[in-house]
């Protein structure tokens, strides 16, 4: 059932940016008047925005041989040859570049930049405003979460060196990556109107340069991440022990079990491995361009299962240009960025302002005893069975 | 608070020798997108 509607949210959230690409059926229209061409009402409604079907348009006849007489294009119309060019069915050959190179008209780019400025900064801009919004009333009802017992003044190592290590690696560079990308994605229309064109361009090339060179920092933060954490990150029954009060978050003095990681914890955990990961992919295939084409093997294995048929979204194009690979790897990973990027909010608020005692275990990697107590105190009994914590009435150091 | 600042100097390094390993390496957009009929930049020459 996890799988299947994991399955089911991978589908939709691919499917969200071919919609902005895709559109309805359109009717079939009588073209016998014009001999198959074009109608007016084809032009009109091409005018008004609306898709339209060129299918009928496709497949031209421009490989008819040369006749003498008859001039460069011999018996091809001008027609023919611009219709060859938009539906890149013309034999186009080019000096450089590869496949890509040949497409010289791609009007998918037209709808994949209306879907960057108008939905995707419009949803993805109010996520984020929301998100710290959500987390200003939680602070406002909730306050600063506490240490409600004693402190013991005694502390616990909560995180070994390179443990903190991997975290601030993948941490500082996502803030970075958070920024610039949304200088890359958005400044254009909030940026220039305030520092004008000149100012922005070089933002913008700083921008990107940074963007693209921090990225290595984060995938090796998040591989290291993943291989220090996994282990202590496998669902178990406790978890829906802590899930069942909230993780005590929202009431002062519930403290439910919780080892190493709490469930909420495991939630951040496994977010950002996936999600990093899928914005680390999609990344890869932006960062070398036309090298790491991802989208129409995905669409072909999600078609093959049924589920964009199921959802109604019908069969995912297939045989996609060059350059919808990469307008769709873009959309893409602006997309899983905005949502991790609300989740990591959640996380910056939970581990500094919203929690007492939380920011010292990837801080100093100490944190208090009674912190550990109240927060994870199945771990906190692991390590004194260890002896890796002190144990209370039991000396932590033998008599002289 | 010695993990935090040494894993950020390392984001520095990683960051500056990405982009120089990369250019390196060959995958400048100039050489990347030159070709014997193309020569864009500096690549090629």
């Amino acid at each position: 059932m996890t799988r299947l509607l994991c399955t089911l949210l991978v589908s939709l959230l691919l499917v969200a940016p071919v919609s902005a690409q895709e559109a309805g059926e359109t009717p079939q229209i009588d073209r016998s008047a014009t001999g198959g061409a074009p109608t007016l009402e084809d032009i009109l409604a091409r005018q008004r925005g609306e898709t339209v079907d060129n299918s009928y348009r496709q497949g031209g006849e421009s490989d008819g041989e040369s006749a003498p007489g008859l001039g460069p294009l011999g018996p091809i119309s001008d027609a023919e040859v611009w219709r060859d060019l938009r539906f890149n069915e013309a034999n186009v050959k080019v000096s450089a570049g590869g496949e890509e190179a040949k497409v010289l008209v791609q009007d998918g780019g037209m709808a994949w930049l209306e879907f960057r400025e108008g939905p995707l900064i419009t949803y993805g801009g109010w996520g984020l405003i929301g998100t710290l919004g959500l987390l200003a009333l939680f602070y406002l009802f909730r306050g600063r979460i506490t240490i409600d017992g004693d402190k013991t003044g005694r502390t616990v190592t909560r995180f070994q060196f390179m443990e903190r290590f991997a975290h601030w690696l993948m941490a500082g560079s996502f803030i970075v990556l958070g920024i610039t990308g949304l200088i890359s994605l958005m400044g254009r229309k909030f940026l220039i109107p305030t520092f004008g064109h000149e100012a922005f361009a070089t933002i913008a090339v700083a921008s990107k340069w940074v963007h693209n060179n921090i990225s290595w920092a984060f995938m090796l933060g998040l591989i290291l991440a993943f291989v220090f954490w996994v282990v202590h990150n496998i669902p178990n029954k406790t978890d829906l022990k802590w899930l069942a009060v909230g993780g005590g978050i929202f009431k002062k003095g519930v403290h439910p079990p919780a080892k190493k990681f709490n469930a909420g914890q495991k939630v951040i955990f496994w977010s950002v491995i996936l999600l990093g990961a899928s914005i680390s992919a999609s990344g890869l295939s932006l960062l070398f361009p036309f090298e790491l084409p991802m989208f129409a093997k995905t669409f072909e294995m999600l078609n093959g299962m049924g589920l964009p048929q199921v959802l109604g979204f019908g069969a995912l194009p297939t045989d996609l240009a060059p350059h919808e690979e990469m307008q769709l790897a873009q959309s893409w990973h602006a997309i899983v960025s905005f949502v991790l990027m609300a989740i990591i909010l959640a996380h910056i608020y939970i581990g500094s302002v919203g929690m007492e005692g939380a920011f010292d275990a990837m801080g100093s990697g100490e944190v208090e005893e009674q912190w550990a107590r109240e927060h994870h105190s199945l771990w906190l009994e692991e390590l004194q069975e260890k002896d890796q914590a002190p144990t209370p009435g039991k000396a932590s150091t033998p008599a002289e | 608070m010695k993990a935090m600042y040494a894993a950020f100097a390392v984001t520095a390094i990683i960051t500056v020798g990405a982009y120089y390993g990369l250019n390196q390496a060959g995958f400048s957009a100039e050489q990347v997108f030159s070709g014997d009929a193309v020569r864009i930049g500096d690549a090629n020459e």
